[in-house]
């Protein structure tokens, strides 16, 4: 019996999308090589104590990142926080408190706010919010808002999505009992949308740990002087935004390379701690 | 009237389309009045008035009243009226992140009950009135997903009854359940009667002519008929009760 032609073309369709996948692992490689050579002067010499220490003058020869690191993860958490809070509860009063017409195409503007590039919310940061706040100088926590404020939409969106996948019969078991509105958030949709709410959250909080110009534009420039959150300061990436087209010397452009690698190791980290949490959640009883 | 629950001149919409006709129903105390019909014609939205589900789903309203005893629901706080008409859905809906102890007692806490006694207490009778306990007293804080679906099904009256109501609304409950699970509610519902009005939506008319006490149909949302199902199902009056039952509609 001769096979079915239905059968070849499906294996040929297969082949085909299999070829999307290898270029993507391509791509992952391509940039990770190039990552790699580009650090590859300071990380043969000796990659570790190269960017220890606390200050960064590259005219000195000092490439100590640990403030970097900790200005990233500082203004990270703040973004995170400040958008977690307000986009969740918005999140919440679009889908489950106000059906109305003005709700829905709210629901489309903040799509679309979401589309906007984060070189647009830097310049309205730096130049409509900064002034306004008089008390808040350039600087992390500036920097914090910024991301939060860039990340906010597409937070609402995600979460928002979540929310409406509750299953409406569970909405109804819960209703029907006579919860109240409130009630049914907290008894249903909270507990079976936290995991896509917390998946959500990492997402965003990964978009802001990478996230450069808008960053670069609010931050100021000060590189360890201070903790503090209202002094200028910089991120891994701000840093590599601001420095590296006038990276004038192999050594710093080197050691830029070797941030940008830094910062990929603090992604994966970041990664896969946050499927840990979410796998840890979802284990609890009754997960689903 | 004691806690008799009727319908008057109820008709239901969903935006412009009407799908409930002008029903007028009496479901009387300690009875069990089963509605039949095909599938579409209404039987659903009829339970959904009676509680105040419907008018939860966007673009839905309704015209006429509901009354429990002498007190008319559209004049209550539908919060309210939940807590006195309860339901069971046609699939089995535990809450999937709570315990089998959580999910009876959160209609407990719901009515405002705090003392942990009291809800244990609670939970406990309801889970007995549904004969569960035996089965779930020693898993009672684990997950609900181990339990078969008649047992969530009837995990799910035992959460209905911790609430206390006075009218039990159940809208095809064994539709997704084995033969054997659909008797064991079959055989609940009916020992449950004696202590509340309950109304039973089904398209099964063998388990109709089983349990009812009172038997309505309705077809296209009109009902057409009602009445002792004895009566309904050998002598219908109407020539569109004959030809459901004969099979010619459904």
């Amino acid at each position: 019996m001769k096979a079915p032609r239905v059968h070849a073309s499906d294996r040929l369709f297969v082949a085909f999308l299999f070829m999307f996948a290898v270029f993507l692992v391509a791509l992952f490689v391509a940039v990770g090589f190039a990552l790699f050579r580009g650090a590859w002067p300071t990380l043969i010499a000796n990659p570790v104590a190269h960017l220890a220490g606390e200050r960064w003058v590259p005219a000195q020869g000092w490439f100590g990142v640990a403030y970097f690191l900790y200005g990233t993860l500082i203004s990270s958490f703040v973004g995170m926080v400040f958008a977690s809070v307000v986009g969740v509860g918005t999140a919440l009063l679009l889908t489950q408190f106000a059906h109305t017409f003005a709700v829905k195409a709210i629901r489309a503007l903040i799509d679309v706010m979401s589309v906007i590039p984060s070189v647009v919310y830097g310049v309205w940061g730096l130049f409509a919010l900064a002034p306004w706040l008089r008390f808040m100088p350039a600087g992390l926590m500036a920097a914090g808002l910024i991301l939060g404020v860039m990340v906010l939409p597409t937070l609402i969106v995600t979460v928002g999505k979540m929310m409406d996948s509750v299953p409406q019969e569970l909405v109804d078991g819960a209703l029907a009992l006579g919860a109240t509105r409130t009630e049914k958030v907290r008894i249903i949709i909270l507990p079976y949308a936290r995991i896509g709410i917390i998946g959500a959250i990492f997402l965003c909080f990964g978009r802001a740990l990478g996230e450069a110009v808008a960053v670069a534009l609010v931050i100021g420039s000060a590189h360890g002087a201070s903790r503090s959150w209202f002094a200028p300061g910089n991120t891994l990436a701000s840093l590599i935004a601001k420095q590296f087209f006038s990276a004038d010397t192999p050594l710093l452009r080197s050691s830029l390379y070797e941030v940008g690698l830094l910062l990929a190791f603090v992604y994966t980290v970041f990664y896969i701690a946050s499927k840990l949490l979410v796998w840890r959640v979802s284990r609890r009883v009754g997960a689903v | 009237m004691g806690n008799t629950l009727r319908s008057e001149l109820l008709s239901a919409f969903y935006g412009k389309q009407q799908v409930l006709h002008r029903v007028t129903l009496s479901a009387p105390e300690h009875q069990v009045t089963t509605i039949i019909g095909p599938t579409g014609s209404g039987k659903t939205t009829f339970v959904r008035c009676l509680n105040r589900l419907h008018e939860t789903t966007p673009g839905a309203r309704l015209e006429g009243d509901v009354w429990l005893g002498d007190v008319n629901l559209y004049a209550l706080d539908p919060i309210i009226v939940r807590r006195k008409v309860g339901m069971v859905f046609q699939t089995p809906n535990p809450f999937p992140t709570l315990s089998i102890f959580e999910n009876v007692a959160s209609g407990v806490r719901l009515n405002g009950i705090r003392n942990k006694t009291v809800i244990s207490e609670q939970v406990e009778k309801s889970l007995r009135l549904c004969s569960l306990w035996e089965e779930v007293k020693t898993i009672l804080h684990q997950s609900v997903s181990p339990l078969t679906r008649g047992q969530q099904q009837r995990l799910c009256v035992a959460r209905a009854l911790a609430i206390e109501p006075v009218v039990l609304i159940f809208d095809e409950p064994t539709l997704t359940l084995d033969p054997l699970s659909a008797l064991r509610i079959e055989e609940l519902i009916e020992d449950l009667k004696r202590r509340y009005t309950i109304i039973l939506v089904t398209n099964n008319l063998q388990q109709a002519a089983r349990v009812a006490d009172l038997t309505a149909l309705l077809l296209n949302g009109e009902l057409v008929e009602q009445g002792p199902p004895a009566e309904l199902f050998t002598r219908p009056s109407d020539k569109r009760t004959e030809d459901y039952l004969t099979g010619r509609f459904g």
